[in-house]
């Protein structure tokens, strides 16, 4: 490559027209940009035409239209999404819960040397989320993609661990074989968001006159001080799944969202593991996962779990 | 019995109980203590407590299901269809 400014700029300039006439790979996020690659140089695009996007965040395949802006052409591969998050490095991260529209984890292994991750990090596009559960990621420089779930990691443990946070058990006090410091971490994140009384104190520094203002990123608004999480971490959905279900003596195991009117639940009732898909709103049953005869919304999630007790109880499966 | 019987509120882990009504697709919670009803309340009498806090006619609860929880929670429900 010449390193003649104008001959970079016209060498730039071909490849960016160049990108017009062809199709790429981005995953995107209502309301958001796509970025694409040329010569090395990020180009952010927003997108006229979002498609089936429009409400649900994923991968599509983009075509520039005009400058800075991007139509929604189709829908990529299985294949093809594999191949566009390989080319990214991987990071293992243990999840934590949602916050703000996205899933946080932690780094998994410490020993990684790409990564020092002191903080939770945002990770997009996840599927099927769960506490505790061990992820792959892929980082594009600024954002997490999920790529897929850990299968390596016994699931058994984060069960465990969402098992000792519903009893709510101090987190020195847990002790699970296999536990790693990162799910340990992810659990004392949890337990003191949930249980801010009961976080230890650290002493306060002297106040000082600042004459300056300081930012705040909403990454920082997970920041450590001492191993504790000093915000308190409100989720109002995990609340409400917990209240519903907790007042039938069952136990929320997990839940996620893509972004539409519904979430989808993961519920234990007397040792069953189930899962139902209901609106966000008003916990009315949209799929109950048994056959309720076309009736599943005459259920809402609290009343889904005596429905399901009959079902164990009579052997309806 | 009336609803300031302490024994009405009794959970294990000291909070109101609360029956939790489904009906006609919406969804309610009442603590009991406001039904006015006793512990061993029969479910035909919950039914008709419940339908007369609601305003509804006794009928409309006639064959929905009262469940009774460890926690000393109560649910009125539809009865399901299976299949």
């Amino acid at each position: 490559m010449s390193d003649d400014p104008l001959s970079l700029i016209r060498s730039f300039s071909d490849a960016e027209k160049k990108l017009a006439s062809e199709i790429f790979l981005a995953p995107y996020v209502p309301g958001g940009k796509i970025t694409v690659k040329v010569k090395g140089v990020v180009l952010s695009a927003s997108v006229v035409d979002e498609g089936p996007l429009a409400d649900t965040p994923g991968f599509g395949l983009f075509r520039i239209t005009e400058s800075s802006k991007a139509e929604y052409v189709a829908k990529p591969t299985f294949a093809q999404i594999e191949a566009y998050l390989k080319l990214m490095p991987r990071v293992s991260l243990t999840l934590i819960e949602e916050f703000d529209g996205h899933w946080w984890g932690v780094q998994a292994q410490s020993s990684d040397t790409r990564f020092d991750l002191k903080d939770p990090v945002p990770v997009r596009l996840t599927e099927r989320a769960a506490s505790f559960q061990q992820i792959f990621a892929r980082f594009d420089g600024s954002s997490f993609w999920y790529q897929c779930e850990n299968r390596r990691r016994d699931p058994v443990i984060a069960r465990k661990f969402r098992d000792a946070l519903d009893r709510d058990v101090l987190p020195d006090e847990v002790r699970i074989s296999g536990a790693t410091p990162s799910e340990l971490f992810a659990y004392r994140i949890i337990f003191f968001s949930r249980h801010p009384e009961l976080a230890p104190v650290e002493p306060q520094p002297e106040p000082q006159v600042a004459d300056e203002i300081i930012e705040t990123s909403s990454q920082n608004s997970f920041s450590m001080q001492g191993g504790v999480h000093r915000n308190q971490w409100v989720n109002s959905d995990l609340r409400r799944l917990r209240d519903a279900l907790a007042h039938a003596g069952a136990r929320l195991d997990g839940y996620w969202t893509n972004g539409s009117s519904e979430m989808t639940v993961r519920y234990i009732v007397d040792g069953h593991t189930h899962t139902a898909n209901v609106r966000l709103h008003d916990l009315t049953v949209v799929s109950s996962g048994i056959c309720l005869s076309g009736r599943d919304q005459d259920f809402d999630l609290t009343s889904l779990v005596g429905v399901m007790r009959e079902f164990h109880k009579n052997e309806y499966y | 019995m009336m609803n300031n019987d302490p024994r009405l509120n009794f959970r294990p882990d000291g909070r109101t109980a609360v029956l939790h009504l489904r009906f006609d697709g919406l969804s309610r919670d009442i603590e009991l203590a406001l039904l006015d009803l006793g512990v061993a309340a029969s479910d035909s009498s919950i039914r008709a407590a419940v339908a007369r806090f609601v305003d509804v006619p006794a009928a409309e609860l006639s064959g929905y299901v009262v469940e009774r929880h460890e926690n000393g929670n109560l649910t009125l429900r539809p009865e399901a269809v299976f299949g």
